[in-house]
């Protein structure tokens, strides 16, 4: 037993320096990231994924969503836009239609 | 031999085998039950009741404490998912809605198969390891020791799976098949935890023995 607790994110950074590949430790990570109010980290852990792992829809939604917050609207539509590409490769109509909402909100 | 002979004990709980589960028990029919249990040191069946009607496939479950007894006869207690069965026949289809003790005779199922994909189970343990440190803020404990045959019913006892969930798992009679339908329904499942954040409950599944 460790005799400090470790912190949901370093519990979750631990997870991913052992499977840097694993695409939902990645992900949890990232949200933990940005719900923690950390957005530049979870900023660099989304891409990171995104890019290793293009087909894991339910980070596209997340990080457009971190994007709009930080006012940056031309790339949340980028990432949109992928997203909503890579749901329908998958079959994900629920996942696809979530992003086509946010899209039409930031106009 | 002939099918065997066990009280039930409908519930809005699905209890997999391993698994804990302490129950308050208060209504005279289950007091009775539960006095009979210790006294012949048998176990009794717990069964998923929907409104629609109890499933077929249940697990016993094993007395291992009485944690309290109170004066006017009700009592706490702690049991330990065994066996899992099918109910080949109510005996007294009348008696639960008559407040007495539900019987069934019931066989006991075994898995058919043993064998797990090694994939698999490494997936299954990945996604556990992060659902749980998720959901309860700490590692999930002492994954590594446990049986290769049990690992799908840990998982599918700690986690706060939807009850129709762990019911599917109770019913599928290979580890490698629940292994796999874990793994499908996490995937799905995980990505969502964060986003409940707020309204999230705490309260989980129960823990493992």
């Amino acid at each position: 037993m460790s005799d400090q607790k470790k912190s949901r994110r370093q519990m979750l950074e631990e997870f991913v320096a052992r499977k840097p590949d694993d695409a939902f430790s990645l992900y949890g990570l990232a949200m933990e990231c940005m719900n923690s109010g950390d957005p530049g980290a979870a900023d660099q852990h989304f891409r990171a994924l995104l890019q290793a792992n293009a087909e894991y829809v339910p980070a596209y939604l997340m990080y457009a969503q971190l994007l709009v917050r930080e006012s940056r609207g031309d790339e949340a539509r980028t990432v949109l836009s992928s997203g909503i590409a890579a749901a329908e490769k998958k079959g994900d109509q629920h996942a696809r239609s979530e992003m086509e909402v946010l899209l039409s909100e930031i106009g | 031999m002939g099918p065997d002979r066990i009280p039930l004990f409908p519930l809005n709980v699905v209890l997999l085998p391993g698994a804990t589960l302490p129950l308050h028990i208060f209504e005279p029919r289950y007091r009775q039950m539960v006095r009979r249990c210790i006294d012949d040191k048998c176990e009794f069946g717990l069964l998923l009741a929907l409104p629609k009607g109890i499933v077929r496939v249940g697990c016993t479950a094993e007395i291992t404490e009485v944690l309290q007894r109170y004066p006017d006869g009700r009592m706490d207690i702690l049991t330990v998912g065994r066996s899992p069965f099918r109910i080949l026949e109510l005996v007294n289809t009348d008696a639960y809605v008559n407040d007495e003790l539900l019987e069934g005779d019931v066989d006991f199922l075994d898995d058919r198969e043993y064998r797990t994909d090694a994939r698999t189970r490494n997936d299954l343990l990945q996604l556990y390891e992060v659902c749980h440190t998720l959901i309860f803020d700490d590692y999930p404990k002492n994954i590594e020791g446990e049986a290769a045959e049990y690992l799908s019913f840990v998982v599918a006892s700690t986690l706060p799976l939807d009850l129709m969930w762990k019911q599917q798992i109770l019913e599928l009679r290979s580890e490698a098949d629940r292994q796999e339908r874990l793994v499908g329904y996490l995937r799905e499942w995980a990505p969502h935890l964060q986003k409940q954040e707020k309204s999230r409950a705490r309260a989980g599944g129960s823990g493992i023995n």
